[in-house]
């Protein structure tokens, strides 16, 4: 995927690379966390450097000695912004790969036997993907209880149907190909079929998709933490922090809920920048194979 | 809409060793007859009627033993060979999977069968890593005939395997094929609308016409004494070196949706009364070994 960006200079590849940059700039971050982070992530870092705040507590603006400021309870935001990246793509990557993993293959069956089997598939996904994600997502997770691992599940939940779809309706696609015609002339397995022939060259369109799921995924999570039905406290994450500074904001208050949110902002554009661009670039590329 | 009876009462024997020709304009049903001989016809598709191959019947058999069949006993090639590879999967994972599909041989085995094949099609080896895309239509051409025939199968259906070629290419093709034929008394099922191939590679020829076989027989029976008006006029419209008129047979062939009744050519044929349009010419014998479907054919001996 990555080798025909560079010879490509168009708004697309340059879009993309933004993407990849800001998503590598953020994956590094997290793991990168626990060594440039200025703070333990949890517990007060600042009631012994500055006089407590009567509105918020131990929160105080951003300083030479806390960049991004504190938070009610003293602990350094820069900390917590940088500690939350981990627990972001945590969420999001375990949301978005399993969503990958059931939706893709399901999609690929549905989509290659046809017929009934096809038929109540789509009926289930249908009726899965017409429901609110956000309040699809919120029961799952009221049901599965707190923790990365378990919003990760409730975010596939709503992904599946998505992967499903776009998988289900490539296959329909690919199919019709005349390569698959002349395999199945060959003798070719109905396995190797499906797989080889059709799944190979359906996958080549999920990045796309991949990314574009990837950056709602951000979105859902921090909504659900935000809803308070997503990580537990003192866990550092973006939509919790959001959540918890937002009593604080009409204090003027604002550092504490501007910098997760930006952190928000940030990685769910260079998530969508790399969607939109691998979209632009591998669809002309899609037409020129088929051609 | 309705059915389209793409074929209609067809019957045909091909023996071992045996290259028998089909021909007709567009539409007439032969590439159907091609994907019918390996069951690989689009879904919803009603066939009826029944298939010997080596005296099974293919229509009896369960799907594991079908697909065996195919490929490894039954090998079809295709007209269009631009789109026949997958683009993602080098020639070499082409034939490995083929092979492997049916026999259990080892990669190393194979991968020297694959590129004994490609030789005997004149494909250098050294090529076996590319993706299709790397490759010229001859080539690609020539390496799905080269996979067809990997497994020698014992019945070949090329269906217009050289259309889309020039004619050096088509040339060598056909100098394959005929090889083939004599080395391993390979059968073949070709199917063209280019008589000239026919005439040069094929042993009997079956001219098609809208869905039906209007005439079979010896090549040189069909090229020097055909029966039926449809197969006359099909040999007029050939274009030779001195040929100072274009002959062509007016009118279009006929939609199969509601096909013409009575004989399915009288439409457009000049030699047409008004039997032909009331009673359905039935497949008669006029030589030995030669047949034809028309009313008046005796006429035309």
């Amino acid at each position: 995927m990555l080798p025909m960006l560079e010879k490509r200079r168009t708004l697309a590849g340059v879009m993309s690379w933004i993407g990849l940059g800001i998503l590598v700039a953020f994956i590094l971050i997290a793991v990168l966390a626990p060594i440039i982070a200025p703070y333990p992530a949890v517990g007060p870092n600042s009631q012994f450097l500055t006089p407590p705040n009567p509105l918020c507590g131990a929160c105080a603006p951003p300083s030479f000695s806390h960049w991004m400021g504190t938070d009610n309870l003293g602990q350094d935001v820069l900390t917590r912004v940088l500690w939350g990246a981990q627990t972001s793509l945590e969420v999001m990557a375990i949301g978005v790969i399993l969503a990958l993993a059931v939706g893709f293959p399901v999609g690929l069956y549905s989509g290659y036997v046809g017929g009934s089997i096809d038929k109540t598939i789509l009926l289930v996904m249908d009726s899965v993907y017409a429901f609110p994600g956000l309040l699809l997502a919120a029961l799952v997770a009221a049901m599965l209880g707190k923790g990365p691992f378990n919003i990760g599940i409730a975010i596939t939940v709503i992904y599946i149907p998505l992967y499903y779809r776009v998988t289900r309706n490539q296959t329909l696609s690919v199919r019709e190909e005349t390569y698959v015609e002349a395999a199945r002339s060959l003798g070719a397995r109905p396995w190797t079929i499906m797989w080889l022939y059709i799944g190979y060259n359906v996958l080549i369109t999920i990045p796309v998709i991949f990314a574009l799921s990837a950056a709602d995924a951000i979105l859902t999570a921090a909504g659900l933490s935000y809803l308070g039905l997503g990580i537990q406290l003192p866990t550092p994450d973006w939509g919790l922090d959001l959540s918890v500074a937002q009593q604080f904001l009409t204090d003027g208050v604002w550092w504490t809920s501007f910098f997760p949110g930006l952190m928000i902002i940030l990685l769910t554009v260079g998530l969508s920048f790399l969607g939109e661009g691998l979209n632009d670039l591998i669809n002309p590329l899609l037409k020129k194979g088929r051609a | 809409m309705g059915y389209v009876h793409a074929l209609d009462d067809i019957s045909l024997d091909v023996a071992s060793g045996e290259s028998i020709g089909i021909v007709g304009e567009t539409g007439s049903g032969k590439s159907t007859l091609g994907k019918a001989v390996l069951e690989i016809l689009p879904p919803r598709t009603e066939v009826k009627g029944s298939l010997f191959f080596r005296g099974e019947e293919l229509g009896q058999l369960d799907k594991a033993r079908i697909r065996h069949i195919r490929g490894e006993e039954i090998a079809l090639i295709f007209q269009d060979p631009m789109t026949r590879l997958n683009p993602l999967m080098t020639i070499e994972d082409h034939f490995i999977e083929t092979i492997k599909a049916h026999q259990r041989v080892s990669r190393h085995e194979a991968l020297a069968r694959a590129e004994a094949a490609l030789a005997s099609m004149r494909v250098p080896e050294s090529r076996i890593g590319n993706y299709p895309h790397e490759f010229s239509g001859g080539m690609r051409q020539r390496i799905m005939i080269a996979l067809a025939l990997v497994l020698n199968p014992s019945l070949l259906v090329a269906d217009e395997p050289t259309t889309s070629l020039d004619v050096i290419v088509e040339a060598q093709i056909l100098e394959i094929l005929e090889d083939l034929k004599r080395t391993y008394k390979m059968s073949l099922l070709l199917i063209t609308h280019n008589l000239g191939i026919v005439a040069e590679v094929c042993d009997r020829v079956a001219v098609f016409y809208a869905g039906k076989i209007v005439e079979v027989g010896s090549v040189d029976d069909i090229f020097t004494r055909p029966v039926h008006p449809y197969t006359r006029l099909l040999l007029q419209s050939i274009i030779h070196l001195d040929t100072k008129e274009l002959h062509s047979i007016d009118g279009v062939p006929p939609d199969l949706l509601s096909p013409p009744t009575g004989c399915r050519f009288h439409p457009r044929c000049p030699y047409a009364q008004a039997v032909c349009q009331e009673k359905i010419p039935p497949l008669e014998q006029f030589r030995k070994d030669q047949l034809a479907a028309c009313h008046f054919g005796k006429d035309f001996l």
